[in-house]
């Protein structure tokens, strides 16, 4: 070994030990994170929180672990854990827009409505593609009885899914069907609630967009002669759009 | 006296001296009194909502048993005026009238002191539910600063201590993906379909003026938010002055920002006219059902009660 190597070693050996440290640690919170996101989205709560809080312990500020430990209290209706943590994790990363949704997901089981709207709109001004956020925004406006506004939010579901190529929800066709009759738009509202109708005959609110065509629009409409309809008329005087699904966004 | 007897003396003295220097006794007694927890602040300041009240209602028995007395005495001076007349008689009618005058003279201030009682118990309520109120933001701005400082454990229990109080006053609903009905806004077809009753029509009307109400509050929310973004665009030109950019990225934020004014301003605008639409279909299913209610009054005047029975045909 030549004099050179022999002085450089004192100070390579610690750089490559902590180096070697920091890539073990980050491979096992990786194994950690893959795995609690697996048991995550497989239902499996108590084994994606385990996971989330082991990753935590050896690093309490990892923003991934802390927003899916959140989403996984709040899976689990921990939802005052769920806030807890999720607060602060809001104070750590106040530009994730995933974090601010979570957050109103949280005052949304709370039934702390304005609170829930306000992180939507920040969700949805850090980035306004975000189409959970653009869901919970249009029922929390129908909920609020702002029907221009829910309106608005479901024509942009309904136009964002037709601008990639997939089919328009079911729920939105339908919500944005009933939002239409009610707001005097009755040639969209029969259109919409058509579709809906075609894509979804036999769904809970079939029977409701059957009594409501046959209100705006005299014609029968598709799939009212279906000769086995199970379903009895809703007997809801409202019905609130379906929740949006809570899926958990990846790691 | 020696060196050594001197000092003793001194040092004797300065031990009977009082530990507290002079002046500063009241200053650190403050200082040692814990400060109240906000707990211990929204509990006093519900006892003072309590006290409140409770000296509402005596004030409220008290001004009964006055009245009560009134009656009484009231009572006592007409009878008196109807005996025959004498000395004894006079003597008691003065008394009487004199003690029915001071019964109207305690009535006047009893009534005086509920109105202040009143006011203040609506005070104390209103203290109450801002100290309630503040206390979740305080809560969260000690665990966001705990946060910044590092210590993630301690600001976890803040924010569960704040989430707790943000949820006392909230009912939450044990089926979350449905909210109370009575908070539901109606998204069914509310248009009348032609077989409403008045009473129906008048619902109707209600739920509509209800929904021209809430329009009308969130075009005032949302004026709010046109102010508060017409002042930052000022704030906004004032620094492109003072530093200006590339002549065209000045045009496209202040461009930019002109078009989110006008989104605002349109937002203000659809809300406006729906409550004015809101409130003209309303109109007119009151009137609606007003009409059908006097045509049913003349349709019954003319023939007869509607609820009797038809004659069988045939019959003369």
């Amino acid at each position: 070994m030549t004099g050179h190597a022999r002085r450089a070693l004192p100070l390579v050996f610690p750089r490559a030990l902590a180096a070697a440290v920091w890539l073990t640690w980050g491979g096992v919170a990786h194994a950690s994170l893959e795995s609690g996101f697996t048991a995550l989205t497989e239902g499996d709560l108590p084994a994606a929180e385990a996971a989330f809080q082991e990753v935590l312990d050896r690093d309490p500020r990892n923003q991934e672990a802390m927003r899916l430990l959140g989403v996984a209290y709040l899976d689990e209706g921990r939802t005052r854990e769920a806030f807890s943590t999720l607060q602060t994790l809001r104070v750590l990363a106040p530009d994730d827009p995933k974090v601010h949704f979570a957050l109103a997901r949280v005052y949304y089981q709370a039934g702390l409505r304005p609170r829930e709207r306000a992180e939507l709109v920040e969700a949805l001004r850090l980035d306004p593609d975000f189409t959970q956020a653009h869901r919970f925004l249009a029922h929390a406006l129908v909920q609020d009885g702002e029907l221009y506004g829910a309106s608005a939010e479901y024509v942009w579901l309904k136009e964002e899914a037709e601008h990639r190529g997939e089919p328009v929800d079911a729920v939105v066709l339908f919500n944005l069907g009933l939002l239409d009759a009610r707001l005097g738009r009755p040639d969209r509202a029969v259109e919409l609630l058509r579709r809906f109708l075609l894509r979804e005959p036999e769904k809970e609110q079939a029977e409701q967009a059957r009594t409501v065509l046959s209100r705006i629009a005299p014609q029968p409409a598709p799939g009212s002669d279906a000769p086995d309809a199970p379903h009895a008329p809703s007997t809801e005087p409202t019905d609130p759009p379906a929740a949006p699904d809570a899926a958990a966004p990846a790691p | 006296m020696t060196r050594g007897p001197r000092l003793a003396l001194a040092l004797a003295t300065l031990a009977l001296l009082p530990v507290v220097p002079m002046g500063a006794g009241p200053a650190r007694a403050q200082e040692a009194a814990p400060e109240p927890t906000p707990a211990q602040v929204i509990g006093q300041r519900y006892q003072d909502v309590l006290d409140a009240a409770r000296r509402l209602e005596q004030n409220d028995e008290a001004l009964r048993k006055n009245r009560e007395n009134g009656t009484r005495l009231a009572r006592r001076v007409e009878a008196l005026k109807k005996s025959p007349s004498g000395v004894m008689r006079d003597a008691q009618l003065q008394d009487a009238l004199k003690d029915l005058r001071g019964a109207i003279a305690e009535e006047r201030r009893l009534r005086g002191v509920a109105a202040s009682l009143a006011i203040g118990l609506r005070i104390q309520r209103l203290n109450l539910a801002r100290e309630s109120g503040a206390d979740a933001d305080r809560l969260m701005a000690m665990g966001e600063s705990l946060v910044l400082a590092g210590d993630l454990e301690t600001a976890r229990h803040r924010f569960e201590a704040a989430y707790d109080d943000l949820t006392l006053p909230v009912e939450v609903p044990r089926q979350t993906t449905q909210m109370p009905a009575e908070k539901a806004a109606p998204n069914v077809d509310l248009r009348p379909r032609g077989d409403e009753s008045p009473d129906e029509l008048r619902t109707l009307a209600l739920i509509l003026r209800d929904a021209a109400n809430r329009s009308a509050y969130n075009a005032e929310l949302w004026s709010g938010v046109l102010r508060r973004l017409r002042a930052e665009r000022g704030t906004v030109a004032g620094l492109l002055d003072l530093a200006p950019p590339p002549s065209e990225a000045r045009a496209d934020v202040l461009a930019r920002l002109d078009a989110h004014l006008k989104e605002v301003q349109g937002e203000i605008g659809a809300r406006r006219l729906a409550q004015v639409r809101l409130l003209g279909e309303a109109a007119v299913l009151e009137r609606r059902a007003a009409g059908e209610e006097y045509a049913m009054l003349k349709d019954a005047a003319t023939h007869g009660a509607p609820a009797q029975a038809p004659a069988p045909e045939g019959t003369p």
